[in-house]
């Protein structure tokens, strides 16, 4: 009600002023009028009757004024006359204006970004039905001592399915490549290998033709339909219906197409283009129970909570262990909502980390203008002091301060956008986290891309609440001390009586805060550089320099493991044929690959491990002859392979050092015989050779045992082809198609890298988190040093006379130099206290990020105290010299 | 007896209580509150015209020009329901303060 009354009152003072204005002269001169009438009634004469009912009402003017002051519209009024005078004063000084605008944009632009990242890594909730009901379900495996989550095999997901009461659907999943092969270029496709419940689990609809029925998801070997995600179906179809009932050849066999999902849709794994059915596998492969190819998703019923979906899946281990035994127990299954494990703890902490750098910057940005500001105030402060004594109240001239501040924070959050936008394109196009999104830096946890990084309406949000918070941080204190000023005060005095005492109390502060931020930022900057120096300097155990890496896939056909073998062979041969190879070589798998096969191994010599305890496991590659000189592997004992170890003479393996160390310490592993739980190895190999060690994991963890076997003795469809040239290995490429292309016609060449590139991939995410850190502490140091030259010009200026004095007195230039810089010190030693104090906290979050260096790392410390401490008292330097150059004769005129 | 300052958020209470009795101006209304406290309480013109004013603003009051006693057009308030109300509120809470300050005084 009385908000109706309001706007109503509103409304008449906007539209129809002259009326209510003219009503409000005429009710006032009634008073007068009346009030008179009375006096001349008790006896006063006329003139002198009205002169005191006017000077009863103290003043016609001050009381329209003050009946103003409760008028809602007239506040409107105000406003706008902040804004034009505001306005007024921000054009009169542009260069001002421009670097207070400029260092706002900076600071709330990186903020904008880095919020983005954070809105679609952590904030955002995931785009599915209901997203807080959706949990990932896990089987527990403890070979290496650490329990870890594992995927699931078909037969084991069944026992779930059958045992399970507490969620309403679930489904499995698992990320496959393919070869599409027909009309057009042979591509190679991700794809995703679903049960049918997967869509109704997640709430995916298709957004043409269907997803998948229930009966296609219960008989092996039957159901080839497939469904598209929309780019896919954009790129390859140009977005055509009629592609519903379509066939398409993936892996030589055709499928058909039944829908096409909604864009923006990429499915749990790596981002697929289309999915095809468990269920188009055959019985025995589908029946294999300990091949664990498949996540778990599954959704919560209604009223079941997490704990107890926990607790349930704890005993359902149990159920699924005793229904499939082999020999070792403990396996368990266990639950995380999706929600928990959508990023990889350790990109959570940069994530973070990253934010909290961020909005430091911004901080020393907003102390920075307030810097600008309260200078200006004291330049402004005759101005304000006029304002003051023609009836400005402290109040008036308080908000007329802030609006500057907020149109200056609106100006640079506008600003700020283009920042903004510039770095959200460069961090998306950067993909920071696409390696490490899939197994996370170190191969922990799965994590889930689902939202992408964009400038949208949330960041906007963000930026213009960070761009208002930021005007009331930057304003309020020089707007207060402006105010605080005595008018008459201001009016009599110099500006430098008034300087001296609040020196170090105001901007003397400021100085010590800006320190002590830039100092915690150059700290984790620092910590990284060297994290990255140290990792960069890690012996991967390959030469990566000239060789070119290509991934070949063959297709899942009739094809003999025999004719497998021939098609690489042949295709080793006709490469090393080509000019400028070295030499040539294949693997399995490359250097910090991240995942690579693990099987279990057992010596003749020893007891199998107790039931219970987790049996021994070791890295298996599968290699050619020429892969470990190709890679310039060196070989310490024994022999490497050649090309009489095929298929059907006895198995032989390659270990590396770390496996002949820990397996048969103070032995010499030669003719040691193991077996590997793999193809024919199972039954025995003998140990021929031990290479040096190579880190086939992520980068930052040491190697571990591997065992190498010779691939035509374990044929794999899936082969790298390795290639060391004497030139630019890039421009092998070229030749690889050509005799791909002849070879097999179907076959798609993909992953082709140097391995130079794969190393550089595998340090991309915390490259991001260096260059990133590095940026913001650069910007920090700036800014402070800005600030601080500001904080000590200003001082300087405003002690002119005194300086002047001074030297009239005898006083040399040094004097003057090194009394300023003394004075400067105090500030940059304490702001350089209090920032190591907070560096030493605030690394700690760091720890998980560093890599062989401890968050306390004294070097780095005082690497950053001596640059610090160089650069603020450089800036400081200058404008002690300017001041050493004063002329008394000319300054002691000034005043 | 000196005069006193209208008690602090006592001047809106005052000025309901005079308006429900019948529409005044606003000379009418400080002239009555005059008369009312024997000249004791002290109503600056300067206050009790933003008063007017606000409480117009928020529907309390309502107001209409005619022409006074004695000829002249004044601007005349009156209550609308909204002040009824009010009144009401502001007497209840006014009666329930002094009985309790009363009791502090006596009791004590």
């Amino acid at each position: 009600m009385i908000l109706i009354h309001r706007l109503k009152s509103v409304a008449r003072w906007v539209f129809r002023r002259g009326e209510v204005e003219r009503e409000l002269h005429g009710e006032l001169e009634s008073f007068i009028e009346l009030a008179a009438k009375d006096k001349i009634r008790d006896g006063v004469a006329p003139d002198e009757a009205r002169r005191l009912a006017r000077l009863e009402l103290r003043g016609v003017e001050q009381t329209k004024e003050r009946v103003r002051g409760y008028r809602w519209g007239a506040q409107l009024d105000v406003l706008l006359q902040d804004l034009r005078y505001g306005w007024r004063s921000l054009t009169r000084q542009p260069g001002f204006t421009a670097i207070v605008v400029v260092t706002l944009a900076v600071g709330i632009g990186a903020n904008t970004a880095i919020y983005s990242v954070v809105d679609a890594t952590l904030l955002r909730p995931l785009p599915f039905r209901e997203p807080d009901r959706l949990m990932a379900v896990f089987l527990m495996e403890s070979s290496n001592g650490a329990p870890s989550r594992i995927a699931w095999s078909y037969p084991k997901y069944e026992t779930f399915r059958q045992n399970q009461q507490v969620f309403e659907n679930s489904a499995l999943y698992g990320t496959r490549l393919t070869n599409l092969t027909g009309d057009g270029e042979p591509e190679r496709l991700q794809i995703e290998e679903v049960s049918a419940g997967y869509f109704p689990v997640l709430g995916v609809e298709a957004q043409l033709g269907r997803t998948f029925l229930p009966s296609e998801d219960a008989i092996p070997e039957q159901n080839f339909v497939t469904v598209l995600s929309d780019s896919l179906w954009r790129r390859r179809f140009g977005a055509d219906p009629s592609v519903i009932g379509r066939t398409m050849d993936l892996d030589s066999k055709p499928y058909t197409v039944v829908g096409v999902l909604p864009a923006g849709f990429q499915g749990l794994g790596s981002p697929a283009d289309l999915w095809v059915p468990v269920h188009r596998l055959d019985a025995e492969t589908l029946g294999q129970r300990w091949q664990h190819n498949w996540t778990l998703v599954a959704r919560l019923k209604p009223d079941v909570r997490v704990e107890k979906a926990q607790s349930a899946m704890t005993a359902l281990g149990r159920i699924i262990d005793e229904a499939h035994p082999d020999g070792r127990a403990g396996w368990g299954a266990t639950t995380e909502t999706l929600e928990r494990i959508r990023i990889d703890p350790t990109i959570r902490t940069s994530v973070l980390v990253l934010f909290g750098a961020v909005s430091f910057v911004l901080l020393i940005a907003c102390v920075n203008v307030a810097n600008l500001l309260l200078a200006r105030g004291t330049s402004r402060k005759r101005e304000i002091a006029i304002r003051c004594a023609i009836g400005a109240g402290r109040f008036r001239v308080i908000r007329q301060l802030l609006t500057e501040s907020l149109m200056l924070g609106l100006l640079g959050g506008a600003a700020s956008l283009t920042i903004g936008y510039a770095s959200i394109y460069a961090l998306s196009e950067l993909n920071p986290f696409g390696a490490a999104f899939t197994f996370g830096r170190r191969g922990s946890g799965r994590l889930f891309t689902l939202n992408s990084i964009h400038l949208d309406s949330r960041a906007l949000l963000f930026t213009l609440a960070i761009a208002i918070a930021t005007s009331v941080v930057f304003g309020l204190a020089p707007a207060f001390q402006a105010a605080r000023r005595n008018a008459t005060d201001s009016l009599k005095k110099s500006a430098y009586q008034i300087r001296t005492r609040r020196f170090m109390a105001g901007k003397g502060m400021l100085v010590i805060v800006e320190i002590a931020l830039a100092f915690v930022l150059l700290i984790g900057a620092g910590l990284m550089i060297k994290s990255l120096d140290n990792l960069l300097g890690t012996r991967i155990g390959i030469d990566p320099d000239n060789t070119l890496s290509v991934r070949l896939t063959l297709p899942f056909d009739s094809r003999t493991p025999q004719a497998v073998a021939g098609f690489f062979d042949e295709m080793e041969r006709r490469i090393a044929a080509e000019p400028g190879v070295i030499s040539v070589g294949l693997s399995s798998g490359h250097a910090l690959e991240s995942r690579y096969m693990q099987n279990v191994i057992r010596f003749p010599d020893r007891p199998t491990e107790p039931t219970g305890t987790a049996p021994t496991t070791v890295g298996t590659l599968q290699v050619s002859p020429g892969y470990f000189k190709t890679m310039k592997i060196p070989l310490l004992r024994g022999r490497s392979f050649n090309s009489a170890d095929r298929g059907g003479t006895p198995p032989v393996v390659i270990v590396n050092e770390t496996a002949a160390r820990q397996f048969w310490p103070g032995e010499n592993p030669i003719g040691k015989r193991v077996f590997v739980q793999y193809g024919v190895f199972t039954r025995g190999a003998e140990v021929i050779g031990v290479v040096g060690d190579v880190r086939y994991g992520p980068m930052d963890q040491p190697p571990k045992p591997d065992a190498y076997l010779p691939y035509r003795q374990a044929t794999q469809r899936s082969m790298i082809l390795f290639g060391r040239t004497s030139g630019d290995p890039v421009a092998l490429v070229e030749a690889v198609r050509r005799h791909a292309g002849t070879l097999d016609r179907m076959l798609p060449i993909y992953d082709i890298k140097t391995m130079r590139q794969r190393i550089n991939d595998a340090t991309v995410s915390i490259r991001f988190i260096v260059i990133l850190l590095t940026a913001f502490a650069v910007i920090a140091i700036v800014l402070a040093v800005v600030g601080i030259y500001g904080v000590m010009s200003f001082a300087v200026r405003h002690r002119t006379n005194e300086i002047g004095i001074r030297m009239a007195l005898g006083a040399r230039s040094e004097d003057v130099v090194r009394q300023v810089v003394r004075q400067a010190s105090t500030l940059i030693l304490i702001g350089t206290a209090i920032g190591l104090a907070g560096a030493l906290a605030a690394t700690r979050v760091l720890s998980s990020a560093l890599y062989e260096v401890q968050p306390h790392d004294p070097l780095t410390y005082l690497a950053i105290v001596v640059i610090l401490v160089a650069a603020s008292l450089l800036a400081s330097y200058l404008p002690a010299r300017q001041a050493s150059t004063i002329d008394p004769s000319v300054t002691l005129r000034m005043d | 007896m000196a005069k006193v300052d209208v008690p602090q958020g006592t001047l809106e209470l005052l000025i309901l209580t005079i308006l429900n009795r019948e529409p005044l101006h606003g000379h009418g209304i400080s002239q009555r509150l005059a008369q009312l406290t024997a000249d004791g309480f002290q109503v600056n013109p300067g206050s009790l015209f933003p008063a007017l004013y606000k409480m117009e603003q928020d529907g309390k009051l309502a107001a209409e020009w005619r022409a006074s006693d004695n000829n002249r057009n004044a601007k005349y308030y009156r209550l609308t329901r909204t002040g009824k109300k009010q009144l009401e509120r502001e007497r209840e809470r006014w009666n329930r303060v002094t009985m309790l300050i009363t009791n502090v005084l006596e009791n004590a």
